[in-house]
C-alpha cells in the first residue's frame, strides 16, 4: 500500500485565485489617422445626426477634442434618390436641415466628401420596423464605472419580439438628470443651493439579438444606466431602435471592445468593422457605422426617493460644484423641467 | 518473468552449420553470431538500453532503441543475463547451435520496487542509433522528484521542458508543438483520443500521474499508424494491475485526493488498476473573506480510471481502459462553465505467429463542455460535444531483427453537436435552439517498414491513406462566387438526408526517415512527413476553453495538411554521458481555419461566413546537451523557431494586415530551457529547471477613436506586437530513503518553489478607458513565489 500526502501550503492556493494585474506603459505604433464616421438617421423627428472625426492616438486626456472635421460636405440618400444635406451644427457635428423624415422600409446612406477630395460613402441601410410599444419594468440600484463612485438607476424595460422576423434591438435614451451646485450667498450668509437638468448621455451600449430569444417577451432588458446625482426628477426617453444584422454586429463588438479583462475567455482582438468605405482608394479603410433605423419611444418621469444623502453629497463631492450657477458650471443644462413630459408617467425608485 | 517464443533455426542453416562441422573440424571453434530482441512482456514494445550479459564470461552489451542485441559466440551453452532498473534481473540459458536469434519478454518490476529514474528522451546509445529523431519518453514515476506546482505532479508541465514545445502562459492545457496550433495535437490514452486534457482552467493535466505508466511524445516522424493531427502525437500508457498482488495507493491532499487499487481479479489471469482522483478547491476559497472576488468563485473537478487486463493464454492479451473526468468553474459573475470527458478502449493484442502481432483496437472517447448563463431572465445552459468511435487493427510482422514491416486499416465515426441551448429556468426568455449535428466517416489504411539496410543506414518509410466523408444529415448552403460568404451572399439550400455524402476527401500521408550512423557515436537523421487533420478546434482565445467547439471538414472547410521536413545531427561523448543534438525543421501548413475579424461564433448555422481560409510556415533549430551520468545530471536546449501564417481572401475587408504573412499566435522566436539534478548523497536530491521563452505575439492597440462618446481602440494589424519575455526558475529538494531498487517501505519527501525569483510573467496585456484615455495593464497568472509540499510514502 502507498500512502501520499501532499501538504499544499494555503499561501499556493491565495496566489492561485490572485492573479496580479499591473498598469504597463507600452510603445505604440502610430499609422496614419482614418477617417471616423458616427451618424444615426431615426423616423421619429429627432434631426439626423453625424459625427466625423480622424483616428488617433488618445493616451492624453482632452486630446481627441483636437480630432473633429469640419469642413466636409455631408448628405445622406435614400433609395428613392433623395439627397438631404447635412449642415455644420458643433465642431465636427453635421445634422439635418428642414424637417424630413425617414421612413420605414427605405435604405439610406451618407455620402462624405472632405476637404482633400476624399470620398467615402456607407453602405445603404434599410430601415426595418420596431416594436413600438415598450414598458418600464423595473429599476435597480448599482455602482457605476462612469462617472466613477456614484450610485445610478438601471432602467430596466419590457417588450415583445414579434417571432415572425429575425430583430436586432438598440436602446438608445434621453436622459435629463438633476443637478446641484452651491455658490455663496454674501457675506456670513450659508451658501445657496441651484438646481438645474443636465442632459446625461450614456455611454454604454444595449443590444440584443432574438437569436436565441425569437418571440419570447423581452423583460428586465438594461436599456439605461442614470447616475443619482442628486433625489431630483429624472426625465427618460427610452427609445427602442430596430437594427440590422451588421449594425448589430457593430455595436455588439464595440461592447466586448470596451470590456476586455485580458482573461483567457477573451476572443481574440481586432478592428471593429463598420459600413463605411473610401470611394477614392478601395485600400483606404474607415471607421465607424452610419445607423438607419425605425424607432419606439416610452418616456417617463424617474424620482429616486429615500435616497441615501451620503452617497451624494460626502462621498462625491467632487460631482457638486461650489462655482456658481447650477446652468452656468455644468454643461447641456436646464434651469427647468425639460419640456415633453408633462404626461408622462411617474416612477418613484426606493434608493437606499 | 521471463518466457520465450521457440524460432526453429532454418534447415539449411543448420545443415550448413553441421556440414561445416563434419568437413572441417575446425568449425567447431567457429564464432556464431547470436542477436536477440527483448520486448515488454505487457506492450510488447521493444526495450532499448537494457544491458545483456552472459554469465562467467566476459561478454557484454545493450540493446538499441529496437531491443536488439548480438553476441559472437563460439557454439556452447550460455546463460544470457538481462538487467535493467525498470525490469530488474533475470536469465535464461540457450544453446547456441539451437538457434541465432530468439526473442526475449521481459516484465516489469511491481511498480513500487521501481527505482526512481528521470525523464528522458529516448536517446543515450538510442539516440545515435535509433531512427526516430523527435522521440521523447516520460517516465512518470521520475516527476515526483522534480520541481512542482500547486503540490500536483504534472505530465504536460514537464513535457513542456523539451525544446520545440511551448505552452500558452502558465496553463498547461495548451500545449504548441513546433508552431503548431493547440488542437493540432493527438493525445491517446490506451489508443483512445482525449478532446481536452486540462483541469481547473489548464493549471492541471486532467489524467493523475499516479495513472499512468509511461508518455511518449512525437513532434515528428509519427509512424503511419497514427495520423489525424499535424504536429504532435502523445500516446499515455495507463498502469496495468498488478497479476500476482493486490496494492493500493491513496493520497491526501489541500487541494486534490485519490485512490487507487491495482491488483489481480483471477491471478495470472485478469487483473485490474482502478481509481480516480477528486479535487475541493472550494474549501481553500473559502478561507478568503465573505464577498470578495475568491470566496465568490467555485471550482471542482474529479477524474477517474480504470484498467482491466486479461491474458487468457502466452499468446494473447485484452486489455480495457476506461476514463471519466468532470470539470467545472465559475468566476464572480453570472457565468459558469464545466466539461466532461468520456473515455473508453479495448484492445486485443494476439502473437498470431513468432514473426506475427495483431493488435485490434476499439476505442470510444466524447468531451462535452457546458456553459450556464445565471441571469435569472437570460439563464441558459449551452452545451456542445464531439464523439469518436474508432475500430482499428494493426498488424506487425518481423521478417529479422532489422526489417519489420506494420500495417493495418481502420474506420472512425465522428459526431459532433456544434451547440444546443435550453431556458435553465421558468424565468428564463431564453428560447431552445439546436445546430444540426455533424456526422463523418473516415477509413484509413497504413503500411510501413522498417529496414535496417545496412549498419551504415536504416530506413523507415510507408505511408497512410485516408478518405474522409462528410455526411448528412445536414442543410448546407450556397453563397454567390465573387463575393464574400456571408449570409446575405448564400443564395440557396441543400439539404441532405442521413448517411448521405456531402463531400469526400481522399488524402494519401507520406512518412519517410532516414538514419545515418557515421560512427558509433554520431549520426545523422533525416525525415519527411505528410499529416491531415480533418477535425479542428473553433477557438478565438489564446488557450482551449469551454466556449470552444470542435469542426468536421466539409464543403467550406478543407482538411488542414501540413509538410514537415526535419534534420538532425546527433553526436554522443563520453561513452554516452553526453548527448548533443542539432536539429532542424521546416513546415508547411495548408489549408488552415482563422476567422474574420470579429466572428461570432456560437451557435452560428452558417459557421462558414465566419471562418478564412490561412496557410502558414513554420522553421527552426533545436540545440541540445545532456549529461547522463554522475553526481550532476542534466539537460541545456536551446530553439529558435518562427512560424507565420497568411489570410487567403481577395476582399480587402476579410483580409488581416493587408493580405501579408503575419506571426502566428505560437510564434515564440527564443527558447531556453536548463533543467539540472544534483545526487547530494544520503539520499538527497536537489533539481532545478530554469525557462526562458519569448513572449509571444500580441495586438495592441495602434490608434482609438471616439464612438458613442467614449474611446474605442483600434487594432488595426494583428500579432505585430510582441509580449514581455517569460523566464522562471523552479527548484526542488527530494529525499528517498531507499537504499535499494526492491526496498518496499520507503518515503519521497519533495520541496518545491515554482517561480522562485518571483516573477510576474505577463499572460496578456489588455486595455481599458481610464477617464479620457487609454491605459494597458498586464495580466500575471502566477506572479509569486508558489511553495510546495509533498510527502510520498509507500509500504
Amino acid at each position: 500500500m502507498r500512502f501520499t500526502v501532499n501538504f499544499f501550503i494555503i499561501v499556493a492556493i491565495l496566489l492561485l485565485f490572485n492573479s496580479c494585474i499591473k498598469q504597463v506603459s507600452l510603445n505604440y505604433r502610430e499609422p496614419a489617422p482614418l477617417l471616423v464616421v458616427e451618424g444615426l438617421l431615426l423616423t421619429d423627428s429627432t434631426p439626423c445626426k453625424v459625427t466625423l472625426s480622424y483616428s488617433g492616438l488618445f493616451n492624453k486626456a482632452g486630446a481627441q477634442q483636437l480630432n473633429y472635421i469640419d469642413n466636409a460636405t455631408v448628405t445622406v440618400e435614400d433609395d428613392m434618390g433623395n439627397k438631404y444635406p447635412l449642415n455644420l451644427a458643433d465642431s465636427g457635428v453635421y445634422v439635418s436641415a428642414g424637417n424630413w423624415q425617414a421612413l420605414v422600409g427605405h435604405s439610406y446612406s451618407v455620402d462624405i466628401t472632405l476637404a482633400n477630395g476624399k470620398k467615402y460613402a456607407s453602405y445603404p441601410e434599410k430601415i426595418v420596423p420596431v416594436q413600438k410599444k415598450l414598458s418600464l419594468d423595473t429599476v435597480d440600484e448599482t455602482t457605476m464605472q462612469r462617472p466613477e463612485g456614484l450610485y445610478g438607476g438601471v432602467v430596466e424595460i419590457r417588450t415583445q419580439d414579434p417571432p415572425a422576423e429575425k430583430n436586432y434591438y438598440r436602446w438608445i435614451s434621453v436622459d435629463y438628470i438633476s443637478r446641484i451646485s452651491m455658490a455663496s450667498c454674501g457675506f456670513n450668509q450659508p451658501p445657496c443651493t441651484y438646481y438645474c437638468y443636465q442632459a446625461y448621455s450614456d455611454p454604454n451600449i444595449y443590444v440584443l439579438s432574438d437569436d436565441l430569444i425569437n418571440g419570447s417577451e423581452i423583460r428586465y432588458q438594461p436599456a439605461l444606466i442614470s447616475p443619482y446625482y442628486y433625489y431630483g426628477n429624472h426625465y427618460i426617453d427610452i427609445k427602442q431602435l430596430s437594427l440590422t444584422k451588421e449594425a448589430y454586429e457593430f455595436w455588439r463588438l464595440y461592447g466586448e471592445q470596451t470590456t476586455r479583462t485580458g482573461g483567457i475567455l477573451d476572443p481574440l482582438p481586432a478592428p471593429i468593422q463598420g459600413n463605411i468605405h473610401c470611394l477614392t482608394d478601395s485600400t483606404e479603410l474607415a471607421l465607424g457605422y452610419f445607423e438607419a433605423s425605425d424607432v419606439g419611444s416610452f418616456k417617463f418621469v424617474m424620482s429616486p426617493a429615500f435616497i441615501n444623502a451620503y452617497i451624494t453629497f460626502f462621498n462625491t463631492p467632487q460631482y457638486v460644484s461650489h462655482d456658481g450657477l447650477c446652468e452656468d458650471v455644468y454643461p447641456n443644462t436646464l434651469k427647468n423641467a425639460p419640456p415633453g413630459w408633462e404626461n408622462a408617467p411617474n416612477y418613484i425608485v426606493k434608493v437606499y | 518473468m521471463l518466457k520465450t517464443t521457440k524460432l526453429r533455426l532454418p534447415l539449411h542453416c543448420l545443415l550448413l552449420t553441421i556440414l561445416l562441422g563434419a568437413v572441417c573440424p575446425k568449425a567447431q571453434a567457429q564464432k556464431i553470431k547470436f542477436t536477440g530482441v527483448v520486448y515488454d512482456y505487457d506492450s510488447h514494445q521493444p526495450i532499448g538500453n537494457m544491458s545483456v550479459t552472459i554469465e562467467g564470461k566476459k561478454y557484454a552489451t545493450v540493446t538499441d532503441s529496437s531491443g536488439q542485441f548480438s553476441f559472437l559466440l563460439p557454439v556452447d551453452n550460455y546463460t544470457l543475463v538481462f538487467s535493467s532498473l525498470l525490469y530488474g534481473k533475470s536469465s535464461y540459458p540457450i544453446y547456441i547451435l539451437d538457434k541465432t536469434s530468439d526473442k526475449f519478454y521481459l516484465k516489469k518490476l511491481p511498480p513500487n520496487e521501481l527505482q526512481e529514474v528521470t525523464v528522458e528522451t529516448v536517446k543515450k546509445d538510442a539516440a545515435i542509433k535509433d531512427i526516430q529523431q523527435d522521440n521523447v519518453r516520460v517516465n512518470v514515476s521520475q516527476l515526483k522528484k522534480t520541481p512542482i506546482v500547486f503540490g500536483e505532479t504534472d505530465i504536460i508541465r514537464a513535457l513542456t521542458l523539451q525544446p520545440g514545445i511551448i505552452t500558452t502562459g502558465e496553463t498547461v492545457s495548451s500545449y504548441n508543438v513546433r508552431g503548431g496550433g493547440a488542437d493540432q495535437n493527438l493525445i491517446l490514452i490506451d489508443g483512445a483520443p482525449m478532446f481536452n486534457i486540462a483541469h481547473l482552467l489548464g493549471f492541471y493535466t486532467g489524467i493523475s500521474a499516479d495513472a499512468v505508466q509511461d508518455v511518449n511524445f512525437m513532434k515528428a516522424g509519427v509512424p503511419a499508424q497514427y495520423g489525424s493531427r499535424l504536429s504532435s502525437f502523445m500516446m499515455m500508457n495507463i498502469k496495468t494491475g498488478n497479476p500476482d498482488t493486490m496494492r493500493y495507493n491513496t493520497g491526501i491532499g489541500f487541494v486534490s485526493s485519490h485512490f487507487f487499487i491495482n491488483g489481480p481479479v483471477v491471478k495470472k489471469k485478469l487483473s485490474i488498476m482502478a481509481g480516480g482522483r477528486i479535487a475541493y478547491p472550494k474549501v481553500m476559497m473559502n478561507v478568503f473573506p465573505a464577498g470578495s472576488n475568491v470566496q465568490s468563485s467555485n471550482a471542482f473537478y474529479y477524474d477517474a480510471i480504470a484498467k482491466l487486463a486479461y491474458t487468457p493464454n502466452d499468446k494473447n492479451r485484452i486489455t480495457a481502459t476506461f476514463y471519466n473526468s468532470y470539470d467545472k468553474y465559475k468566476f464572480p459573475g453570472d457565468t459558469s462553465y464545466a466539461w466532461k470527458n468520456y473515455i473508453g478502449s479495448v484492445q486485443w493484442r494476439s502473437n498470431i505467429t513468432s514473426h506475427l502481432t495483431l493488435n485490434l483496437l476499439g476505442d470510444y472517447s466524447k468531451y462535452i463542455s457546458y456553459i450556464n448563463g445565471l441571469d435569472k431572465t437570460y439563464g441558459y445552459s449551452l452545451s456542445s460535444s464531439v464523439q469518436q468511435e474508432e475500430g482499428k487493427a494493426t498488424f506487425n510482422y518481423d521478417f529479422n531483427p532489422d526489417q519489420r514491416l506494420v500495417f493495418g486499416g481502420g474506420f472512425v465515426h465522428y459526431t459532433i453537436a456544434p451547440g444546443e441551448i435550453n431556458p435553465s429556468g421558468t424565468s428564463s426568455i431564453i428560447v431552445h435552439n439546436k445546430i444540426e449535428e455533424e456526422n463523418a466517416n473516415e477509413i484509413t489504411a497504413f503500411l510501413s517498414t522498417e529496414n535496417k539496410i545496412t549498419n551504415f543506414l536504416e530506413i523507415q518509410f510507408g505511408g497512410r491513406f485516408t478518405q474522409y466523408q462528410y455526411l448528412g444529415p445536414k442543410t448546407v448552403y450556397l453563397y454567390t462566387p465573387g463575393e464574400p460568404m456571408t449570409t446575405e451572399s448564400a443564395y440557396d439550400t441543400l439539404h441532405y438526408s442521413a448517411g448521405q455524402a456531402i463531400k469526400t476527401y481522399r488524402n494519401f500521408e507520406p512518412r519517410l526517415a532516414a538514419r545515418f550512423l557515421l560512427n558509433s557515436s554520431t549520426s545523422i537523421k533525416v525525415s519527411y512527413n505528410q499529416t491531415v487533420q480533418n477535425l479542428h478546434l473553433i477557438t478565438n482565445t489564446t488557450s482551449i476553453t469551454p466556449v470552444d467547439y470542435w469542426k468536421l471538414s466539409d464543403d467550406y472547410v478543407h482538411p488542414e495538411k501540413a509538410t514537415q521536413y526535419a534534420v538532425g545531427l546527433f553526436k554522443n561523448f563520453s561513452n554516452n554521458n553526453y548527448e548533443t543534438s542539432v536539429e532542424g525543421y521546416y513546415k508547411d501548413i495548408t489549408d488552415l481555419i482563422d476567422y474574420k475579424n470579429g466572428a461570432d461564433l456560437s451557435l452560428n448555422p452558417a459557421l462558414e461566413t465566419q471562418l478564412l481560409p490561412a496557410k502558414g510556415y513554420a522553421y527552426g533549430v533545436e540545440l541540445s546537451v545532456r549529461k547522463n551520468k554522475g553526481i550532476v545530471t542534466g539537460q541545456a536546449s536551446y530553439t529558435y523557431s518562427r512560424t507565420f501564417e497568411k489570410i487567403l481572401s481577395p476582399f480587402i475587408q476579410e483580409q488581416v494586415n493587408g493580405g501579408a504573412y503575419f506571426p502566428g499566435n505560437a510564434d515564440r522566436p527564443h527558447n531556453f530551457v536548463f533543467s539540472t539534478s544534483v545526487n547530494l548523497g544520503k539520499g538527497w536530491n536537489f533539481s532545478s529547471n530554469f525557462v526562458y521563452t519569448s513572449g509571444r505575439p500580441a495586438t495592441y492597440p495602434d490608434g482609438s477613436y471616439i464612438i458613442n462618446g467614449t474611446i474605442v481602440t483600434n487594432y488595426s494589424l494583428r500579432n505585430q506586437d510582441r509580449l514581455p519575455s517569460y523566464n522562471r526558475l523552479d527548484i526542488a529538494f527530494a529525499y528517498d530513503s531507499r537504499r535499494y531498487p526492491q526496498q518496499r517501505k520507503y518515503s519521497v519527501l519533495n520541496f518545491s518553489f515554482y517561480n522562485v525569483y518571483m516573477r510576474q510573467n505577463v499572460y496578456s496585456v489588455y486595455f481599458k478607458r481610464d477617464a479620457d484615455q487609454i491605459t494597458a495593464y498586464k495580466l500575471s497568472l502566477l506572479g509569486s513565489i508558489i511553495p510546495s509540499i509533498s510527502w510520498n510514502y509507500n509500504f
